[in-house]
């Protein structure tokens, strides 16, 4: 489980989570699960003035399925690594 | 006590005590009205439930037996049913049973429908057998209505055997004996209930009902045995047959063995008896007929049988007796069997009260059920290679860590050169050290999230009115994960493996080429390189590996089987990169069609540790040889420009590639290496073909490649400071060779000097004296700057008469940038652009400043 | 468990109610819901609606509300255009 295995990386990392309905928000990354549902601390809708929606919202659960993308810090990654860890992925199921 | 919810007291003794039932009661109750009733009812063991409440607990009865649903959650006991609502028809009243004429029923009454009024009759012969030991009171109504209980009759006649006087005497004593005792037992258990009383009200309960029954059982057995002697007496008057009886059974003792077998087990005292008895009737054997009817020798050994058992039911009685002697003993007995029983209901006490104190978590898993199936579940997690599963944070979290570290380090150690990921020899053990330390405490963590979680869960559960009422799903376990859903067929190993095979034909293929013709193989295609590529990261995933699992040093074999392994691995490695072979095979070379992806330049970066010197200088011949076929040269046009482009930036971005991972990380020689020799054929295979030199010579990335070259040479021709601090020079030969070679250099580079500027290339795009000329060579300037830094370094090796020249070649560029300089503001800009200069001026003990501008 | 939640459904919606059950599908039981409705005409305007039950894979965000923040606000003031329902694909 390659992706549950990078998002334990990044946790307590302030990731931008856009959702399918066009939200975007950011926040620091909590805990993800293995359905990727993606629970966010101190959060940050951007564009807030035309999303008042969640003002009084701090921190929230994001249903994985709803998640169009996640961003990630750079400087929290290794994609040479992240490479290998494909290669060892795609090895296995062969 | 009432199991499974039942009322089990029958309605004849629903009112009374179980011993005083044991007293009063109707024998025929047991048989339930019943004539095929089995009696086994009666085998019951009515006595000795002191204990159930220690066994199952004397609260309310929880309501896991409570199959009839009467139990409510007030856990108080309903009042007791009527047995006839309550109680199956059949075992509460027998004449319901019958009157009801049940056709389901399934109990066996009806096997013998002979009717209620059998069954008294039925008990009473077969009742006195059974439990004549136990209960001597029914002995004695047996005895009494001598037509329902001949056996019992013919087993008195069997006692008779003995001489009257004896048994007289016998009954006699034990009488006395038990009057005494009696008495003595009575004072005792006066002077053990007093003491009782002051202590415990229910053991001294049950034990004076026990002292109680065993004293009437023995005031009963007195008057039996006092009766019967009375009853003997008159029956050895009065009844004729006894002499012949008595003859009979001594003939049978003489002649009979088979039958004198079979009673074997009399006691002892039997036959000295008999013999005794024998001159008191001596004429009878003669007198009797020997064909004794068959009928009598029956009756003959039933009498035998029967006075056996009385003698034997005696000896137990004489046996109770002396027991009982030792009252003194059974007191003590009795004060420890109280003290015992007051820890046992302390205990019980103790236990209750615990149990109904969880009982409200009975429907509920215990927290330690609960962290049992968490360990399970998390050590189902934790495997022997953490790395299978969670490679990607495993390994970032080592890497990070050892970042960290090595950031400290870095300055102590001064360790340049090392790749991003350390030495793998000293990270493989250090590593997995760390993996199985961060695995733990994962585990830990884990293992608290879960018990938080739980302890919210129950500490939300009673609250929250609608737990749970959305149902549960199937338990929150790691088979939840998702899976894979896009089953991809992924090239089998085979189709895999088939190009090797090929690309070892295509490696043959120049051998043959007379029978081939001119038709080389094609190159690789893009394609092809990056499969090839992607099956060598596989080799070196497959060989990191390898170097975790490494085997300890002591153990040898494995050890060389290990070295083997990873050798092996590495020739496959250094084969798929086809270093090797004819130079001109494709083109490009097969080599350089790997590195020309940027996969393939990390590739390179990364393998830098496992190739030998031998195989990096020959790598590092291929390119240089084949320079113009490398991608970053061939594209290097587009950085001559100033525009930001796509492209642009690619071959910006494979350039720094070429050159980090490459050159720099890859093909980066270890110090025993570096000699002067090995950098000047490199540099003598670069000037070999002079149209590509000079074609490469207006590259940035060709040109950075000679001047890494170059760097290392001339470190190297100045010799190096040894570890003793001793200068180790270059071997002579190779420094002439050297000096030949730098003249060859400087004579072909002198005239592409200007050239070699990439603003030379850029600005005369634009009309000179422009503001627009003066923007774009801001940007060239930074282009420029890498020229200016290898023209100093390289004059600085040359001679007087080669500097003049120099000076001549260049004069017209130094001025014109200068100039330039010369129109811009004071600030970084110009300075920057004099400073380049003078990097150039300075190495020449020049300066710009010297230089006068018009 | 017992805190006041917002949520958002996947067709736009906004519910507030207190959270009393939820399983591990993410299906939800609220109680004392109340809808918030935004608008640009209009304010926002809060509707009663009692206990709700919502399906999982109708849900798109569930957060904590900061009661305090959400009394202190003025929600009849702020005028907003609902939030779209989920969209997949490009537009």
């Amino acid at each position: 489980m390659l992706i549950f295995s990078v998002f334990k990386t990044l946790t307590d990392q302030t990731v931008t989570v856009e959702l399918k309905n066009d939200l975007c928000i950011t926040g620091v990354l909590k805990s993800v699960d293995q359905y990727l549902n993606i629970r966010l601390d101190a959060i940050k809708v951007q564009n807030a003035d035309q999303h008042p929606h969640m003002m009084a919202v701090r921190n929230c659960f994001i249903r994985g399925s709803v998640v169009r993308y996640v961003q990630l810090p750079a400087s929290a990654m290794d994609t040479q690594l992240l490479e290998d860890a494909t290669r060892r992925e795609s090895g296995k199921k062969i | 006590m009432s199991f499974f919810g039942f009322e089990t007291s029958l309605p004849q003794h629903q009112d009374t005590g179980q011993n005083q039932a044991f007293a009063e009661e109707d024998v025929a109750v047991y048989t339930w009205g019943d004539a095929s009733y089995d009696t086994l009812g009666d085998a019951l063991q009515e006595a000795g439930d002191d204990l159930n409440d220690e066994t199952f607990g004397s609260g309310p009865v929880g309501k896991d037996f409570d199959f009839s649903g009467t139990f409510d959650n007030t856990r108080q006991p309903k009042p007791e049913p009527a047995p006839s609502q309550n109680i199956p028809s059949g075992l509460s009243n027998g004449n319901n049973a019958w009157t009801s004429n049940a056709a389901t029923s399934v109990l066996p009454k009806h096997v013998h429908p002979s009717g209620s009024a059998a069954a008294p009759s039925v008990f009473s012969r077969i009742d006195p057998l059974l439990a004549g030991r136990t209960e001597p009171k029914q002995v004695a109504a047996a005895v009494h209505p001598p037509v329902d209980a001949p056996f019992m009759i013919a087993g008195d006649y069997a006692s008779q055997p003995r001489t009257m006087a004896e048994i007289e005497a016998d009954m006699k004593a034990a009488a006395m004996q038990q009057q005494q005792l009696a008495q003595q037992r009575e004072r005792a258990r006066i002077l053990e209930q007093q003491q009782m009383l002051a202590q415990q009200q229910q053991q001294q309960q049950r034990l004076q009902e026990e002292e109680r029954m065993r004293q009437e059982q023995q005031e009963k057995l007195a008057s039996i045995e006092r009766e019967r002697l009375l009853q003997l007496e008159r029956q050895a008057r009065s009844d004729p047959l006894w002499a012949i009886r008595q003859a009979m059974m001594e003939q049978k003792i003489g002649n009979q063995g088979h039958v004198h077998e079979r009673n074997q087990s009399i006691p002892s005292e039997a036959s000295p008896m008999s013999r005794n008895r024998q001159p008191m009737i001596p004429v009878l054997p003669s007198q009797m007929p020997h064909a004794a009817p068959a009928q009598q020798q029956m009756m003959l050994q039933e009498l035998l049988y029967h006075q056996q058992q009385q003698q034997q039911f005696l000896e137990q009685q004489l046996h109770a007796q002396q027991h009982s002697e030792k009252s003194a003993e059974v007191m003590a007995d009795a004060q420890r069997r109280i003290q015992e029983a007051e820890i046992l209901e302390a205990k019980h006490r103790r236990r209750v009260s615990k149990i109904q104190s969880m009982a409200r978590y009975n429907d509920l898993m215990t927290q330690s059920d609960k962290d049992f199936i968490t360990r399970v579940q998390v050590a189902q997690l934790v495997t022997s290679d953490p790395y299978a599963d969670d490679f990607y944070a495993q390994v970032y979290a080592s890497i990070k860590q050892q970042r960290n570290a090595s950031e400290i380090n870095l300055l102590k150690l001064g360790s340049a050169g090392a790749s991003t990921q350390g030495n793998p020899n000293q990270r493989g053990p250090h590593r997995r050290e760390n993996a199985i330390q961060r695995m733990q405490a994962q585990v830990e963590r884990l293992v608290n999230n879960m018990k938080s979680r739980e302890l919210s869960k129950e500490a939300g559960a009673p609250h929250g009115p609608l737990a749970n009422v959305l149902g549960k799903t199937s338990g929150r376990s790691y088979k939840a994960a998702p899976r894979q859903l896009l089953q991809i067929a992924i090239a089998s190993p085979e189709s895999a493996k088939a190009h090797p095979v090929k690309e070892h034909e295509a490696e043959k293929a120049p051998e043959h080429i007379p029978s081939h013709g001119n038709q080389a193989p094609p190159p690789f295609s893009r394609a092809e390189a990056l499969l090839i590529i992607e099956r060598l990261f596989t080799n070196i995933l497959d060989m990191e590996q390898l170097r975790r699992n490494k085997p300890l040093a002591e153990e040898q074999v494995a050890i060389a089987a290990w070295n083997e392994k990873q050798q092996a691995l590495l020739d496959q490695i250094w084969q798929g990169l086809r270093v090797a072979g004819n130079l001109h095979e494709t083109n490009p070379h097969p080599f350089i069609a790997l590195i020309a992806p940027l996969k393939g330049k990390r590739f390179i970066g990364r393998l830098g540790r496992d190739l030998t010197d031998n195989q990096k200088v020959m790598a590092l011949s291929v390119i240089v040889t084949l320079i113009d076929q490398v991608d970053v040269i061939r594209n290097a046009a587009i950085l001559d420009s100033v525009e930001d482009s796509q492209d642009r930036r690619f071959v910006e971005r494979q350039a720094y590639a070429f050159q980090e991972h490459v050159i720099n990380q890859g093909l980066q020689l270890s110090p025993a290496s570096r000699t002067l020799r090995v950098y000047n054929s490199l540099i003598e295979f670069m000037l070999e073909n002079g149209p590509v030199f000079s074609r490469v010579m207006r590259t940035r990335p060709g040109l950075t490649l000679l001047e890494h070259f170059f760097a290392e040479a001339a470190l190297l021709k100045h010799g190096l400071q040894g570890p003793d601090g001793e200068v180790i020079s270059a071997p002579p030969e190779d420094i002439a060779k050297w000096d030949k070679l730098y003249d060859r250099l400087f004579d072909v580079l002198l005239p592409l000097w200007t050239i070699m500027f990439p603003s030379s290339r850029i600005l005369p795009a634009f009309p000179p004296d422009s503001m627009e000329i003066i923007q774009v060579s801001l940007v060239t300037d930074g282009f420029d700057q890498p020229v200016w830094r290898f023209l100093a370094g390289f004059a600085l090796e040359g001679t007087v008469e080669q500097h003049s020249r120099l000076v001549t070649q260049l004069r017209a560029k130094v001025m014109g940038t200068l100039k330039m300089a010369q129109r811009l503001e004071e600030g970084k800009a110009k300075a920057r652009k004099i400073r380049n200069v003078d990097l150039f001026l300075n190495a020449l003990g020049l300066s710009s400043s010297q230089i006068p501008l018009q | 468990m017992e805190k006041r939640v917002l949520l958002v459904m996947q067709d736009g919606r906004v519910v507030m109610g207190i959270l009393v059950g939820w399983d591990q599908k993410s299906n939800i039981i609220l109680s004392e819901c109340i809808e918030r409705r935004f608008s640009l005409e209009s304010g926002a305007v809060d509707t009663s609606l009692g206990v709700y039950m919502v399906k999982g894979d109708q849900i798109c965000l569930v957060g904590e509300l900061d009661t305090g923040v959400d009394d202190a606000t003025q929600w009849s003031e702020i005028r907003a255009e609902p939030l779209p329902a989920l969209r997949y694909g490009e537009t």
